[in-house]
């Protein structure tokens, strides 16, 4: 069979056969070309008057499922076009960028102006990013930002100086500048023509002294737009990635699903194309101006349309226009479907300026030292062998940045990626030519996504690369970065981080330092993870798949803190969270299990609302080993938010004042005596001076003073005798008469003492269960409550009626058998007593008033009873939530409400180490008002002070 | 309303036919050059009072015009390499088509965009290698490595062609 491929044709006769292909065929195509007519419709663009359309080529459709990601694969290829000119291969697909100012390193910083877009009339503040001679007498120059005019302008005391032709040149005074970083506020002149400027305040217009502000026209305000016929936009300036919401002024013609028609309105409608589907499709300059995804427009509609202005949206001033245009010219005719808005350019991220070295170079080993390319792009190693590059953006790029996250965040471009917390990496290229190099997008803690080149790395390579810089970053981020908890002790966002030094080394805390709601990170130090891996071990730990989480705590809490620790699997990042004091071991579990519960669902926990309970009230909270009193008391407005924390004056103002009427005051001298038989003398004060009480002899163990100046005290009597001797015996009394040294005390209760009770004896001091402690008086003076300890820990509370003394008030329940009450009685007015109470399951006449036995089971029930009338007015009650198990006893408040009926506070369920849960109960209304690290609730900050707190003032 | 004076038009006469030509040669589709032309022609406005002072505005011209047939290339391609990859298909990239062109622009249509602007202003405007670099802002030895592969593929293309 004959060889009939041709003969190869020597290189120069090739070249001579190419070159006269070349030129006369270029000769050919030129001579077809109608010059004149193009020239016209030139001049016409250039005119701004029609719309470009000189060729009416079809082109094929763009895809528009994805789009995005011939996007994100677009500008891989201006990537990877600029390394293989650097990396001198063939080039077969890609090619070097277009011709631009090249980098050489880090952008310059410049100078931000404020506002950055400005209406013309108004001023502007220019802030030079570090020190610069300034043109002297405040001069400033602007030029165009496009070029659009290739002359300098100035601005000179509210004066505009600008010949666009450059046939006149500004002139500048003979006079010298001051050199200095001092901001400069101007006036743009009214006459300064809209667009973006670029305005520099110093001599040579160096980037630190420059910032681009964007001038418009009081036209393009969104009022004044509404007004001469345009639609409205709010907001009407906006930056790619922003959302805005255009209102017709009018009903239009619209799409379905909405499309929006985009025209620069500055710069000759330099871009223009349409909005679809959130994505920009720009159209090319002298091609047909739109193509619309529908044959024809849907529907007629005034409302609004929200959208977001595409990452690699263009800036200038442009008009969006929900309804169909014909042309470019909406310029020149204000449209009712259009709203002219300025698109400014997003701020330049550090991201893409800063150099960061990668973790290591391609073969492991340390990046070293940085150097920059011809391109200015930073990198490490050595060319031709383990060299990474990391592109740097000298101009900002909204169009590459946002197209790139899209790799990491948007499921319908997400590529395969390697994650380790919040890092991640990704590989690509542009060819399967091994030659070309790969790309690995790294987003670090910071959020920042960075690029990195590997000019020499195959694909399998390149994957192993990614997954170790992961790791390292991870292991980096774990160990020394501060880590936001998910959520602070409430549930709140953490918002920033307060650096403060901790245990010799530094701590990240978020929240307030004095709140219960504070969340500290000691970083930078490794956790110790045998207290996780002792938990997990003993199937106390909160795990998942990916993650374990246990709550250790450090002291005594609530007035210790307590360490939540948290595993990430996935990365093996072990982290230590302090919170408390204030916080019981529950509490700390429960925000241990919400943490968890937001890292698996990547949702952030609830936030802190509370319910509304119409009216204030207040809380109490250990506030750690600090200085007396332990505890401070936080004031809430009525719908849960937080108001303020009671000052130390406020605090002891809460405690019993001990005042009679003529302004002495009565207390006991000392701490209450565990001991019986221990009585402390009643000391009464007067202007300072002690004076006597009674008979000045007279002695109690507690003691509460009425507001009519009687004064209630208990003791014990011991007649040369022992606790439990007989005779001996413990009393209520009450002094009517603390003026009267004759006056005898009026006994209310009495009791003998029971050897039986007694708990310890060291023949010295006897401690005894069965005493009374006054707790507090009704407001009319008449009752008196005392809560009697019957058991080591548990307490039960009575109402003793002054007026029938000889034992405890019974009042009238909805129980069908009367149990303990559990929590200090409360007066809602002056006859409307509420009251905690059990219901027993056996009468009361079965056991004995003073066994030394709890009475009653079950639910707490909250009971107003009338007084008067002696009937039961309101009931209410949490289901399964009875008195705290460690002390028998609940948390009560009560108020009248503005409507008349009783409002009450119940706190209670909780245990030695678990806290109690609290419940306003309004009605048949039961709002849970539970709050982290608050021990107790109330309407009443003074129901909030206890027997055994100290008071502030020594009393 | 703008004017374009007298210079200008007379540049434009001057240069765009050669350029739409060119672009052709790049695009491999005339509607497609005569657009980007009138793209370049726009640019050289804006920026005339500058550019007007230089020797070879048809320079400048080239240089913008190889940048945007370049863009283009890249938008297009791009998006069907996007398709391609993501639908784990083959990558190759199809060439833009070739409708009613001069022979030249039918026989650089398959080489990637940068080879055929480098082998159409070698051949087809004679300009040196040492020109074509500076004028395409790229390293010399980059322009003969492309000029290399370029002729070698037209070579290739022309034998298949029976040329010979």
């Amino acid at each position: 069979m004959p060889d009939n491929t041709p003969d190869p044709i020597p290189d120069a006769t090739a070249d001579a056969r190419l070159r006269q292909l070349a030129q006369s065929s270029l000769a050919a195509e030129a001579a077809m070309v109608d010059t004149e007519a193009d020239l016209a419709t030139l001049q016409a663009r250039l005119a701004g008057e029609v719309t470009p359309s000189a060729t009416t080529s079809s082109r094929p459709a763009p895809v528009r499922w994805l789009a995005a990601a011939a996007a994100a694969v677009l500008v891989i290829g201006g990537i990877v076009a600029i390394a293989w000119t650097r990396t001198g291969g063939d080039g077969d697909r890609v090619a070097p960028p277009p011709a631009s100012p090249t980098p050489t390193g880090p952008a310059a910083t410049r100078a931000v102006a404020d506002p950055s877009v400005v209406v013309a009339g108004g001023s502007v503040t220019i802030t030079p990013a570090n020190v610069v001679e300034r043109n002297c007498a405040d001069i400033v120059t602007a030029r165009p930002i496009d070029w659009s005019a290739p002359e300098v302008g100035l601005l000179v005391g509210g004066r505009w100086h600008f010949d666009p032709s450059g046939a006149t040149k500004p002139t500048y005074p003979p006079c010298v500048g001051e050199t200095t970083a001092d901001p400069l506020t101007l006036v743009i002149p009214t006459d300064m023509p809209e667009g973006r400027w670029d305005l520099c305040v110093a001599v040579d217009r160096n980037p630190a002294s420059c910032a681009t502000v964007t001038v418009v026209s009081g036209l393009v305000t969104t009022t004044t737009a509404a007004a001469s016929g345009w639609g409205s936009a709010v907001p009407a300036v906006v930056v790619p990635g922003s959302s805005l919401t255009i209102t017709p002024a009018e009903p239009v013609d619209r799409e379905c699903p909405e499309v929006i028609t985009a025209i620069q309105l500055d710069n000759n409608a330099s871009n223009f194309g349409l909005i679809v589907n959130g994505r920009w499709q720009s159209r090319e300059p002298l091609g047909p101006p739109f193509r619309y995804p529908s044959p024809e427009p849907c529907r007629s509609s005034a409302e609004p349309a929200s959208i977001a202005v595409p990452f690699d949206f263009p800036t200038g001033l442009f008009a969006l226009c929900v309804n169909r245009q014909e042309t470019v010219a909406v310029q020149s005719t204000p449209d009712p479907g259009c709203a002219t808005v300025t698109v400014e350019q997003a701020p330049m991220e550090t991201c893409w300026t800063e150099p960061v070295p990668p973790p290591t170079l391609t073969d492991g080993s340390a990046p070293g030292e940085l150097s920059y390319n011809e391109h200015g792009w930073a990198s490490w190693g050595a060319v031709g062998s383990n060299e990474v590059q990391q592109w740097l953006h000298s101009q900002p790029n909204p169009w590459f940045d946002g197209r790139l996250s899209w790799w990491f965040d948007d499921p319908t471009i997400m590529l395969p990626h390697v994650a380790s917390g919040p890092i991640r990496a990704a590989i690509g290229a542009m060819s399967d030519n091994p030659a070309v190099p790969r790309i690995v997008l790294v987003r670090g803690a910071d959020g920042c996504d960075r690029t990195y080149l590997l000019p020499e790395t195959s694909d399998e390579d390149a994957q192993a690369l990614a997954q170790a810089w992961v790791a390292a970053l991870a292991d980096t981020w774990c160990r020394t970065e501060p880590i936001a908890p998910p959520s602070l002790v409430d549930g709140a966002a953490p918002g920033e981080p307060v650096f403060e030094t901790w245990g010799g080394g530094q701590a990240a805390r978020w929240g307030d330092a004095d709140s219960p709601n504070a969340v500290r990170h000691p970083f930078g130090v490794e956790p110790d993870p045998q207290w996780l891996d002792a938990e997990v071990a003993a199937g106390r730990a909160i795990t998942t798949d990916r993650f374990q989480a246990t709550a250790i705590p450090v002291g005594d809490p609530p007035l210790g803190m307590i360490t939540i620790f948290v595993r990430d699997l996935s990365s093996d990042c072990l982290l230590q969270y302090l919170v408390g004091p204030g916080l019981l071991d529950d509490e700390a579990e429960a925000l241990a299990q919400a943490w968890v519960n937001a890292l698996v669902s990547g949702e952030a926990p609830a936030g802190p609302g509370h319910d509304s309970i119409g009216t204030e009230y207040f809380g109490r909270r250990p506030t750690g080993t600090g200085l007396a009193p332990f505890f401070e008391i936080t004031r809430f407005s009525g719908d849960g938010t937080e108001s303020d924390v009671l000052g130390p004056d406020e605090v002891g103002a809460l405690f019993p004042s001990g005042a009679l009427p003529d302004g002495s005051l009565v207390g006991v001298a000392g701490e209450h005596p565990q001991g019986r038989c221990e009585n402390l003398p009643i000391v009464r004060r007067a202007e300072g001076e002690v004076v006597p009480f009674g008979n000045g002899s007279e002695v109690a163990r507690t003691i509460a003073v009425a507001p009519d100046g009687t004064v209630f005290v208990t003791r014990d009597i011991c007649p040369q005798g022992r606790w439990g001797d007989p005779g001996t015996r413990h009393e209520l009394v009450l002094f009517t008469e603390p003026n009267n040294p004759a006056a005898v005390p009026q006994v209310l209760v009495t009791r003998e003492s029971d050897p039986g009770a007694i708990q310890f004896n060291d023949g010295e001091v006897i401690i005894a269960l069965g005493e009374l402690r006054v707790e507090h008086v009704s407001p009319d003076g008449r009752y008196v409550v005392v809560r009697e300890v019957f058991n080591p820990d548990q307490s039960r509370f009575h109402v003793v009626d002054r007026q029938a003394p000889g034992g405890f008030l019974t009042l009238p329940s909805s129980c069908d058998y009367l149990g303990d009450m559990v929590a200090p009685p409360r007066w809602a007015d002056a006859t409307t007593i509420v009251v905690a109470r059990l219901c027993a399951e056996q009468r009361e006449a079965d056991v004995p008033s003073d066994a030394l036995v709890g009475i009653g089971s079950g639910p707490v029930h909250i009971e107003a009873v009338d007084q008067a009338a002696g009937t039961v007015t309101w009931t209410a009650s949490v289901p399964s939530v009875g008195p705290h198990g460690h002390s028998r006893t609940a948390g009560l408040s009560a108020r009248r409400s503005d409507d008349g009926s009783v409002q009450a506070i119940l706190t209670a369920g909780g245990d030695i180490e678990r806290s109690g849960q609290t419940f306003a109960l309004h009605g048949e209304e039961v709002v849970e008002i539970t709050r982290a690290g608050y021990s107790e609730l109330a309407f009443d900050p003074a129901e909030l002070i206890h027997w055994w707190d100290a008071r502030p003032d020594g009393w | 309303m703008v004017v374009v004076g007298p210079s200008f038009e007379e540049c434009f006469r001057e240069h765009y036919p050669r350029l739409v030509a060119f672009g052709t040669s790049l695009t491999g589709d005339r509607d497609a050059a005569r657009d980007l032309a009138q793209e370049a022609f726009a640019r050289l406005h804006t920026n005339w009072a500058k550019i007007a002072t230089y020797d070879e505005p048809a320079a400048w011209l080239r240089r913008v015009m190889s940048n945007l047939a370049i863009d283009r290339y890249r938008s297009r391609a791009s998006e069907r390499r996007a398709v391609d990859r993501l639908r784990n298909r083959a990558s190759a990239v199809a060439n833009d088509r070739l409708p009613d062109t001069e022979p030249w622009a039918e026989l650089v249509a398959a080489l990637p965009p940068r080879q055929r602007a480098i082998v159409t202003l070698h051949y087809g405007e004679d300009m040196a290698v040492a020109d074509i670099a500076e004028l395409l802002d790229i390293n010399v030895n980059t322009v003969k490595s492309a000029l290399s592969k370029a002729r070698d593929t037209l070579r290739s293309t022309w034998e298949g062609h029976g040329h010979a």
